[in-house]
Formats: C-alpha cells, structure tokens, sequence
C-alpha cells in the first residue's frame, strides 16, 4: 500500500524554540504508527503541521500526495484532540452532522452503529457532557466520516476502560479498511495493542521508528536466574545485572547464545526470561536521553 | 502570602488591565469636558445654553438640569450620564469575568476545592471588584479636583460614579448565577443596565414620568445631582442596593451546584440540522442568540429615539429665539424631526460598530479557543470559514440597522410627528457607510490578535467617537479630526452623504481586509 502521509524535514521553530526539528516519518495506508513522547517532546505540534493548522518552519507536510491544509488533504483527513472544544449551544448528534457534512462524507449507519457502542446520549447539549463524553462525539464523528487519514492526539482522554476497548475495536477496523493512523498518546499499552510501528521523539527529534519487535531487540530480553552462575560481565551481550536474592537479573541485548552457552557450565535452579514491555522501552529511550 | 490573600492578587491580575483602560477612559473624557466648558465661555457662556438643556429631547439625552454654574455642572450634564453607562457595562463585564468565566473554564475549581472555600472565594473576588468600583471613582474624584472644582462636590460625584460601578458589579454578579456559560451572563447583564438607562431616558424625556428616576441607578445618580441639588440621601439606594444584591448574590451562591446555574435550558434538545450543513449556515447558527439581542436592544433603542422627536419639534415650532440658540451651540440640525432623526443615526453608527465586531469577532474567539481545530480538519477553508462570518455579519447588520430604522419611524409615528420612512431608512443607510472600513479593520485584527482583537476594536471605535464628538469643541487639529471615520458621517437625511470619505473609507477597508485573509490563511491556528 501506498505512503498516507508523510513529514519531509519537517521543522516547527515558536520563535526560538525550536518544537520540532527536522522530524521524518511516513505512515502507510492501512497502518497504524504510535507516537510517543514526553510532554513537550513535540507530538501535538508535529500532528497540527499535518493538518495544516500550524505552518512548517521548514519541511514539508504530505497527506496522499498533497500538502497538508490543501483541499485535497483535509476531505481526506479526521481528527481528534485530547482537548475537544466544541461548540456548547449544539447537540452531539448535531454536532457529528455539522463535522460530517464540513467533510463532506459521513457514513450515517456507522454513525448510529459508533453512536451505541460509544454508549453517547446523542441529543444532550455539549455543555452538559462530561470531558469523557464530548471525547467520544469527537471520536463518533472522525470514524464515521471513513477518512482515509486518522490523525489522533491522546484521543482515549477522559475515556473509561470499556469506552477504550471500543476504540480500539475502531481502530483495528480502520485499519482493515485501508485507513492510516497515527496515534499519538501516553497510554502505551495501547499503543503497544494497536501499533505495528512506534515512533518515539524527544525534544522536538525523531529518536526511533520501528517495530515494536525492533524496538524491543534495542532494549534486549531480561532473563532472571537463580542458581550459582558466577560473575556474567564478561558475557557477549550482557548489558546489565543486579543481584537477586539466590540470582542474578542479566538483560541482554542482541543474541542470548553466548550467556546461554555460559549458563550451561553452571549451575542453575531455574530460569526465567521476559521480553520488555513498550513502557520499558519507552523509558529506556527516555533514560537515554535525559542522562548526562 | 495567605490564601484570601492570593486570591485578591488573583482576581486583580484578572481585571487590572480593562479597569486602567477604563480608568484612563473616565480621566480622558472629564478632562476634555472640563477644558470645552471654559473654551465655552465659562459660566456665562452656560447661561445661553439654558434653553437648550430644558428642551426634552436634549434632557432625555444629558438628564435634566437647570443651570450649569461650574464645569462640574456641565461635565456631569454633558457627559456624566453616557461615562456612568460605560463606568456600569465595564463593572457588570468585570463581575461576569471573574466569577461566571471562572467558573466556565475550571479555574474556579481550584480555589473552591483549596482552604479557601467557595464563599470565602466569591466574597473575595466581589471585594475586589468593589475596590477596582472606588478606583474609577477616586479618578473621577481626583480629575474634577484637579480641574478646580470643589472638593465636596468631586468627592460626592466620585462617591457616585463608585455607586454605578458597584451596581453594574451588582448586576453582573447575579447574572453569573443565574446564566451561564459567561456569555449569556454578559448580555443578560448588559442588556438589563441597557434597559436601566432606557428608564432613565424616558423619565427624563417627559415631565410626568420623572417618577420613573426612581427604578434605576441612573436615575439615583441624576438625583444625587453632586454639582447641582444636592440630594445626599439618593446615595442610599445607589450605595446600599448594590451592595445588597452583591450579597443575594453571594446567597445565590451557596444554594447551586459549581458550574452549574439556576436558570438553564433544557440539556437535551431534538436535533435541528438545516442551518449545520454548510459553513455558511452555521454561521449564522452560532450568532443567533446574539443577532436577536441586538434586534431587540436596536429595535428599543429606535423606538424610544422615535419617540422624543415630537417633544423637540414642538418646542422649535413655538420659539424661533430656541432655534436660533441652537444653532448658535452647534445643535442647529436639531431644530427639525428630520435633523434630530439625522443626529440619532450618528449615534445608531456607534451601536451598529459594536455590533458589527461583536458579530466578527466570534472567528478569533473560536479560534483561540480550539473551536477551529475540528472544521478546518474536516475539510473547511480558513477562507470559506472567514468569509461565511463576515457574509453573515454583512447581511444581518443591514438588515438589523433597516429593522432600527423602522423602529425609530414608527416611535416618531406614534409621537404624532409626520415623517416619511424614507428619512430614517437613508439616516441609518448613511450610518452603514463605515462597514466596508469596519469590516476590513476587524477582520485584519482578528488575524493579527484573535484573542485581543474585541478589546482593540472597542478602544477604537471609542477614541474615533471621542475624537469626532470632542474635537471640534476642543478645536483639535483638522487631521486629527480627520482621521475619526466618524467625523465622516454627514447629517443624512439633512445632508447628502459623504461619498469622497465612504470611498475613502472602505478602500482602507478593502485593503485591511484582504491583508488580514492574507494573514488569516496563512497564521498558526490557536496561537
């Protein structure tokens, strides 16, 4: 399938502070790529240049060959912010068909179908919505419109635990449509559930794109050992180990051959390995970054 | 620093800036009031004028008085009725900021939920607006003073002015706990101080209803009259009932859920989709609360106008010695119904300017607010959104200035003056020539500063007001006269439009205009 959209260079300078640097990224159609980062690291303003709604420093903005804010771009294009604001005097229901019909397109079965697993009580008033709820009308209207492109900023804020597996459920139907998203958010389990990508910035950087299967190569497989196994430092791979209280933990990164092959020597009572969670990865990213 | 204490420091950082410009204001104009009165002759000049201030029509106008011996007189006269009306929308805009707009956007939250509480919060907060009441008063005070007026007589009209302050924080304070979110607060304030000094025009514009005084606080200070009667005990009402009200207010408070308000439409509502369609039609979805707001404020104000043309015509008729006066003052276009309803369009254009950036500046509120994020992702034009607003604001300001315009001939009808409609439909046709500059200005502003762009516009149209009306008194120089739109605005019907200005005017317009689409299409959305 074909690149949905695509941030070329792209740069994002608030005078003086420079927000997004020179930042690459592609997103297939029928993929879903995480973002993540920080606060601050850059993943709002990076998603609002791809809509058009900020301006590039530098750098280019693509969606489906277009630039980004052309008229091509954004009738191909929904969106959904963590900080809904919407207009209080309408309805929900109301609210969806205005967005719909400003896409020009808006699937109306699917719309009812999102609107019941959503659970919204469609003709309340926004004023009267809790965050939770004006989140789902915005997340009701952008996966009824069928855009090709989903651009999602923390989109599950204010969701409840159900609400969210719906989303997700959303989600992996988009995708099996052909749809691409990217799906900036903190909550990494789900991002870690959804994503066959993640891209990970850091002040304003791309740090990392790649598979979560990469990724977890880059931060390498804990294995927790218990049994008189002698000094591991000087094993190929080992980049780590902390004591245990009848054990060693070794994290290993690349190949487990050589600590294996070690391990045979010794004495072990037990093993046990564990791969890292993204939340891990994340971190170790973070770490990396912020130590000296 | 203790926590009532933070608070105060707070709600001050909230308000410090309106209450300095509206101080400045105050200070600006009792200023150019006391310096026109001595380049009016002093006292004696005054004397001359005594036909004119007890013709109805001018009283309806200023309030009514009997002499004006000092330039205290004259300035409370002349313009201490339209600085209270200012003074008292500026306090009842305060009171709604920090109370009900707290409220709307969380704040309030925060410091209900702290050790301080939420009537120590609300008590807090009204204090202040009290003290930011006696500061507008204490300049009134100090500038009569320093003009060289008595000092009991500024102190007692400061003390006054302080009054109507605290009566628009009155009014704005039991706004915000009966309506939310703060718009509807706002215009139910501000529409209510409107209606106040209606009142007080239609107790001044007949001698049998000066009872009507009474009802309002303008009439309180009219019958305070520092600089001229002296009555100390209308101080009761103009000091005590505020302060009550702030105090039911306060009440009001304690029996109502945080955020919520004790009047409320219905949450849910059958779905009304014919004006969501298009950007076009939304826009005027979004402004219709407003538009019928101002219908109704245009359509009174026309009305009672209408209405006291037959009291000036027929004093005009019985004393040739009055018209010549008159004109004499600069007052001469007044001398005729058709004059006087020429005279009341200038001042219709104020209102219609205000109107006109209310209306417009709805696009800059949406887009700081976040508002614009969801249409312009959904596959709207910055363009088309800009343009449908301005469409709408074009189409609804003509067609409420026509709906004006009937309302005044039809109070001039009922008044028993015969007038055809034609005059005051080219009066106010007249008073739409500053749109296209209007328009383009706001829209240019709007780009540049969305979040400010109301308050520029309204410091605007009142210095050119000012400017226009205070110059030629103050024989300000012609190209600062010249450069007030409002000093454009010919006596239509008396007098043949300006064309050369209105051409002038809206080429400024047009090339503002289109500067601030430029800029529009083209800036960051929500910076």
């Amino acid at each position: 399938m074909g690149t949905a959209l695509e941030a070329k260079k792209l740069t994002k300078d608030f005078g003086g502070a420079l927000a997004v640097d020179a930042l690459d990224l592609g997103v297939d159609a029928g993929e879903v790529v995480g973002f993540l980062g920080p606060n601050g690291a850059g993943k709002s303003t990076t998603l609002r240049m791809l809509l058009g709604l900020l301006r590039p420093t530098s750098g280019e903005a693509v969606i489906l060959g277009h630039p980004a804010g052309s008229s091509y771009a954004r009738e191909r294009t929904a969106y959904v912010s963590g900080d809904v604001s919407l207009w209080p005097q309408l309805t929900g229901r109301e609210t969806i068909s205005f967005l719909g019909s400003l896409h020009g397109s808006l699937d109306a079965a699917y719309r009812d179908q999102l609107i019941e697993m959503f659970e919204l009580d469609a003709n309340k008033r926004i004023r009267a919505y809790s965050k939770g709820n004006r989140q789902k009308v915005a997340l009701v209207a952008a996966f009824a419109t069928r855009a090709e492109v989903l651009l999602l900023d923390e989109p599950t804020s204010g969701l409840d635990p159900l609400m969210e597996r719906v989303f997700r459920d959303c989600i992996v139907e988009a995708q099996q449509r052909g749809q691409a998203v990217l799906l900036s958010s903190h909550m990494i389990s789900e991002v870690e559930h959804l994503c066959g990508r993640v891209a990970m910035i850091r002040a304003g950087k791309l740090v990392s794109v790649a598979d979560v299967e990469e990724l977890r190569a880059h931060v390498g497989t804990e294995f927790e050992i218990t049994g008189d196994v002698g000094d591991l430092r000087s094993v190929k791979g080992v980049t780590s180990i902390s004591p245990l209280p009848d054990g060693v933990r070794v994290q290993v990164v690349g190949s487990p051959d050589a600590l294996l092959q070690t391990l045979a020597k010794s004495h072990v009572t037990s093993l046990h390995t564990r791969e890292a969670s993204l939340e891990e990865i994340f971190l170790s990213f973070y770490d990396e970054s912020t130590s000296p | 620093m203790r926590a009532p204490a933070s608070v105060h420091t707070l709600v001050w950082r909230q308000i410090r800036v309106p209450t300095v410009v509206m101080t400045a204001l105050v200070v600006l104009v009792l200023r150019v009031g006391i310096s026109s009165f001595s380049l009016s002759g002093g006292e004696r000049g005054m004397i001359a004028l005594r036909p004119v201030i007890e013709n109805p029509a001018v009283s309806a106008l200023y309030g009514r008085v009997t002499s004006l011996t000092s330039a205290g007189a004259f300035v409370e006269w002349k313009m201490g009725m339209f600085i209270a009306l200012a003074i008292a929308m500026w306090a009842a805009l305060m009171a709604t900021r920090v109370t009900r707009g707290s409220e709307d956007d969380g704040t309030w939250d925060l410091l209900v939920v702290s050790r301080v509480g939420r009537q120590p919060a609300l008590a807090r907060a009204m204090f202040v607006l009290l003290e930011a009441g006696l500061v507008v008063g204490a300049a009134t005070f100090f500038t009569l003073l320093s003009g060289g007026q008595r000092a009991p007589d500024s102190v007692l009209y400061g003390l006054a002015m302080t009054g109507i302050a605290w009566s628009g924080v009155a009014l704005g304070l039991l706004g915000s706990q009966f309506f939310a979110p703060r718009r509807s607060a706002s215009q139910v304030a501000l529409c209510s101080i409107g209606l106040l000094f209606i009142v007080r025009v239609l107790a001044d514009g007949s001698s049998g209803n000066v009872w009507l005084r009474w009802l309002t606080p303008f009439g309180w200070l009219e019958n305070v009259g520092a600089f001229h009667h002296l009555v100390t005990v209308w101080f009761v009402p103009l000091l005590v009932l505020p302060a009550g009200t702030a105090i039911a207010a306060w009440r009001f408070q304690r029996s109502r859920d945080v955020g919520a308000a004790w009047w409320t439409r219905a949450d849910r509502s059958r779905p009304r989709e014919s004006l969501l369609r298009t950007p076009w039609r939304f826009a005027w979805r979004e402004r219709w609360g407003m538009l019928g707001a101002w219908t109704l404020g245009l359509g009174v104000l026309g009305l009672v106008v209408g209405y006291l043309t037959n009291a000036l015509v027929q004093l005009c008729r019985t004393d040739p010695g009055y018209v010549r006066l008159l004109k004499r003052w600069g007052f001469g276009s007044m001398v005729t119904g058709r004059g006087f309803i020429a005279e009341a369009c200038v001042l219709f254009a104020v209102a219609i300017s205000f109107m006109v950036a209310a209306l417009l500046v709805s696009i800059g509120t949406d887009s700081f607010q976040g508002r614009l994020d969801l249409p312009l992702s959904y596959g709207t034009s910055r363009t088309k959104w800009l343009a449908s607003g301005v469409v709408t604001t074009v189409v609804a300001t003509v067609a409420i200035s026509m709906f004006c315009a009937l309302a005044t001939w039809v109070g001039v009808v009922v008044s028993g003056t015969t007038m055809g409609l034609r005059a005051p439909l080219e009066g106010m046709a007249n008073a739409l020539t500053m749109a296209p500059w209007l328009i383009g200005v706001s829209v240019l502003l709007i780009a540049l500063t969305p979040r400010f762009s109301f308050l520029v516009i309204a410091m605007l149209l009142t210095v050119f007001y000012l400017d226009a009306v205070l110059g030629p008194v103050m024989r300000w120089p012609e190209w600062l006269l010249d450069g007030s739109p409002f000093y454009h605005l010919h006596l239509v019907p008396i007098a043949p439009s300006n064309w050369g200005a209105t051409l002038s005017l809206s080429l400024i317009g047009v090339v503002a205009g289109v500067l601030g689409l430029r800029v529009f299409t083209r800036r960051d959305v929500g910076h």
